[in-house]
């Protein structure tokens, strides 16, 4: 036909690098809300039904291969103490006394819709499966450990005892057995099904289904639902959550969320602030240079209206001292004419006198 | 020294009354109902609110009984003062409270003068003038063991029987006058009508009305000065007049209890016919139309295993439908008769009420593993089991409709909850998981047999588990009543697989219901983490 399939290939192709490029711009630049992967698995751990026996953990501990702990698993006296995960503890149970109660409460990476420590690894170490696991890669990690930081529940561990290629370490979801059609090792051997894995929309049904079916034995609220913008471990309990050591001042907006307002701003502030900056030295610049040419010019024309004004002043000093001078003149010469005129009055009459007898004579 | 004398015995006084201002701070006091084991019962919160919203001192923990004790041959005069009727009022110095600078002048010159004063004795006293921080601290977070007291049918029937409060009027021929009364509105007093009594709670409300004192100045009031006057006049048996003789629950402990009280007589009847929708009908001089069928409610039993009228009767001893109509009123809080007997989250109703005893040890093995809601039809038929064919022979007069329940009552057999041994398998064993352990065998006898020594324990465990078998249904649930139910495995699968429903596992299942079981029935041992009490190990 018309289009060779490699043609088609390569076009192909092309369209979806671009539909690529141009999804991943829209959501690192607005608040676009990622409601998850569609049919992502996760945990449903139903607090009333464990009964803290610690199989979970050893469980966890085979299937990761982890070294076996001082105590053995079946030694419940390490409930005494809250406990928290650890670059080879990938989970724990604690025990919490709620009047003649005990309440038991599995603690493990989350596995968020979201993850902050995917959103805070700025070499893509982690990443969210569309299964629901949040899978680290050992490969690209620098060891920052902003993960462990970002972490609202404080689960990235790090392996602070290897000294050549230390690596952060959490829950992986058991990624690789789910791929493989296995259930995660800790529920699994949950002897009570106070673990259930499945997926996570159904498992949000089930807990629903759960709490309307006893009330009185559970608070109406499944923890993870909503929580840092959702969690693939959900929890239902009927002990209030803040009291077995759950935060529930987290909100429900995801870490990426909470972040990409401020971040998006970042690629304009680095693109716009230099070229900001240099216009406002500029204009700055330039306002000093016009200053000083304005300044040079004013004092110049300044220089011209003293020198101008001094020269008329000359000018006419001139004039006057002229004018003084002629007047001067004209007065001596009139003086000098009328001193002459008198004179020659003086001379005249005396020569008339001495001529005015003849006159007389001749009259 | 006549002077001298007056002035000491003043000084006494006002220091009593110091006491006594404290408690008597009626709305402005809160006692603390935090319940602790070695706290004190007698602390006292006097906290008094500007509402200006200025700045204010830390509120003020009074130890009531540390006052009455280091004040002993005192009366209580010395801090609270009597009203005309020569009743004590309970409020520091005063009958009634004023504003906030009134009643905080009223405090400081009344503790701090009494204290000055003892001080000036060479007494051990309190806080003097000056130390403001020493009372005003943040003792007011003491902890507290304070404990509200119910006046059961125990001690209701100990003040019915009681002699040193008969009444002297030779009409009267009981003692309920002493304590019930009614408020005539016209005459703005209270009277007390025979045959027309009712809890304390039914007018004395959470809080001063226009028409009654709250019920915590009633009580302290009414039963404190009656103890008081019994004390005065040398009675033995009288009630307890400090603050840990009732609020302590080591003194409630020690407080007699009747064993078989007689049943309390306010002409209420032994059955009720409960057929609203027919009734209603009738009321209207129309034909009764067959609804639903009516219930036979036994009310003699339920008085028997009520701790007080208030249980049902939570707002007056009127019949239920008087303000739950139908349809709903304003007079019922718009609650209709239906939702009243049928709401299962409230005590008051008759579901919700059969729902908490279902929470007790004998019956939460199984019942907490139910739904809630027991929505089914078979449940309503449970209660509503008066099968009427002929609607025509309906009883229209109340009497008869009283015999008709009377008659349905006493006809219904309530056997004790048998089987047949053959039904019942001795031991079951489970061998699932051969591979790890022994098979884990099961005493299902032995559990049956205790289930049901729990089930014939009491009238409403017998009445609501009489057909036969229907106590197997605690763990052979979802599926008929049979003596040959199906095995857990035909319904809850092996394989461990990803959650699809509710339904668990095998292994989710079995450990479900024998270790829930075990804990809603308080059974401690074997302990949930025990595997190998039930799994032996293979040797």
């Amino acid at each position: 036909m018309g289009i060779s399939r490699r043609k088609f290939l390569g076009w192909f192709g092309g369209l979806s690098a671009t539909a690529a490029t141009a999804a991943t711009s829209a959501i690192a630049g607005s608040n676009h809300h990622f409601k998850g992967h569609p049919d992502t698995m996760g945990v449903l751990h139903d607090i009333n039904r464990c009964i803290g026996c610690r199989k979970c953990e050893e469980a966890c501990n085979t299937v990761n291969e982890l070294p076996k702990p001082e105590k053995p698993f079946d030694d419940l006296s390490v409930l005494d103490q809250k406990r928290r995960t650890h670059a080879d503890v990938y989970t724990v149970v604690n025990q919490f006394q709620q009047g003649k109660e005990k309440v038991h409460v599995k603690k493990q990476c989350n596995h968020c819709m979201e993850p902050a420590c995917a959103s805070a690894c700025f070499v893509k170490a982690f990443k969210k499966m569309p299964n629901g696991s949040v899978v680290y890669d050992e490969s690209v990690c620098v060891g920052c450990r902003y993960c462990m930081i970002a972490c609202p529940f404080n689960i990235p561990a790090y392996d602070y005892d290897s000294v050549l290629s230390p690596k952060v370490t959490k829950c992986t979801l058991c990624h690789p057995r789910v791929q493989k059609g296995l259930l995660p090792g800790c529920v699994e051997a949950c002897p009570k099904e106070a673990l259930i894995y499945g997926n996570r929309k159904e498992l949000i049904k089930i807990a629903r289904k759960r709490i309307n079916k006893h009330p009185d034995q559970y608070i109406d609220h499944i923890y993870g639902e909503h929580e840092m913008g959702g969690t693939s471990w959900l929890y239902i309990s009927g002990t209030p959550f803040s009291e077995i050591g759950m935060r529930e001042d987290l909100g429900v907006k995801s870490a990426p969320e909470l972040t990409s307002g401020p971040l998006s701003a970042v690629p304009i502030v680095v693109g716009l602030w230099p070229v900001l900056l240099t216009g406002v030295y500029a204009i700055s610049k330039r306002k000093d240079k016009v200053a000083e040419e304005e300044k040079a010019e004013a004092v110049k024309a300044a220089e011209n209206v003293a020198e101008e004004h001094l020269k008329n002043q000359i000018a006419k000093l001139k004039l006057e001292a002229t004018k003084e001078k002629e007047a001067a003149i004209k007065k001596e010469v009139t003086k000098a004419l009328e001193e002459a005129a008198k004179e020659a009055e003086k001379k005249a009459e005396a020569k008339a006198a001495e001529a005015a007898p003849e006159k007389k004579e001749d009259e | 020294m006549g002077i001298k004398k007056i002035f000491q015995q003043f000084f006494w006084i006002v220091s009593f009354l110091l006491l006594a201002s404290v408690i008597c701070m009626g709305a402005l006091v809160v006692g603390n109902t935090e319940s602790s084991d070695n706290g004190r019962t007698d602390g006292i919160r006097i906290q008094s609110t500007d509402q200006s919203g200025k700045d204010q001192m830390p509120p003020v923990m009074f130890l009531h009984d540390l006052h009455t004790e280091a004040l002993k041959g005192k009366d209580c005069n010395t801090c609270h003062l009597k009203s005309d009727k020569e009743q004590y009022t309970f409020k520091f110095m005063r009958t009634a409270n004023f504003d906030y600078d009134v009643n905080m002048t009223v405090y400081h010159e009344n503790c701090i003068g009494c204290h000055n004063r003892m001080k000036a004795e060479g007494k051990q006293a309190g806080p003097n003038t000056g130390n403001c921080r020493a009372c005003h601290n943040q003792e007011s977070d003491l902890a507290s063991s304070w404990k509200d007291i119910s006046f059961d049918k125990s001690l209701h029937y100990r003040h019915v029987s009681a002699e040193s409060i008969r009444p002297v009027a030779k009409e009267q021929k009981d003692n309920c006058g002493a304590c019930h009364h009614e408020f005539d509105k016209n005459a703005r007093k209270t009277v007390y009508v025979p045959g027309k009594e009712g809890a304390c709670r039914y007018c004395h409300l959470e809080t001063d009305t226009k028409e009654a004192r709250s019920a915590q100045t009633t009580t302290h009031e009414s039963c404190l000065n009656c103890h008081l006057s019994m004390k005065a006049k040398k009675v033995i048996k009288t009630g307890p007049t400090d603050c840990e003789g009732c609020h302590s629950a080591e003194m409630q402990k020690s407080i007699k209890v009747v064993e078989s009280v007689p049943r309390i007589q306010r002409n209420q009847p032994d059955a009720v016919l409960l057929a609203s929708m027919m009734n209603k009908a009738i009321g209207m001089g129309k034909e009764p139309v067959l609804t639903i069928s009516p219930v036979a409610f036994n009310h003699k039993i339920h008085e028997e295993s009520s701790k007080s009228c208030q249980v049902c009767h939570h707002a007056s001893l009127e019949k239920c439908s008087s303000c739950h109509t139908t349809t709903g009123d304003k007079k019922g809080d718009f609650v209709s008769l239906e939702k009243a007997m049928h709401v299962s989250k409230d005590r008051q109703s008759c579901v919700g009420c059969h729902a908490k005893t279902q929470q007790k040890k004998d019956c939460a093995g199984c019942h907490s593993q139910m739904s809630a809601s027991m929505r089914d039809q078979k449940g309503c038929q449970q209660c509503h089991s008066i099968v009427i064919t002929d609607i025509k022979r309906f009883p229209v007069k109340a009497e008869d409709q009283t015999k008709l329940a009377q008659s349905t009552i006493e006809n219904r057999k309530m056997p004790l909850v048998s089987y047949d041994l053959k039904d019942v398998p001795e031991k079951v064993s489970i061998e699932i998981m051969k591979k790890e352990y022994e098979a884990a065998v099961f005493p299902h006898r032995k559990i049956v047999d205790i289930l049901m020594a729990g089930l014939n324990k009491d009238s409403m465990g017998k009445y609501f588990h009489k057909d036969k078998n229907s106590m197997c249904q605690g763990c052979h649930h979802n599926s008929p009543i049979s003596a040959t139910p199906p095995k857990c495995v035909t319904c809850h699968s092996m394989a461990s697989k990803k959650a699809t429903d509710e339904r668990p596992g095998l292994k989710g299942a079995y450990h479900g219901q024998c270790i829930g079981c075990h804990d809603r029935m308080g059974i401690e041992k074997p302990a949930a983490t025990a595997c190998i009490e039930c799994h032996k190990k293979k040797s």
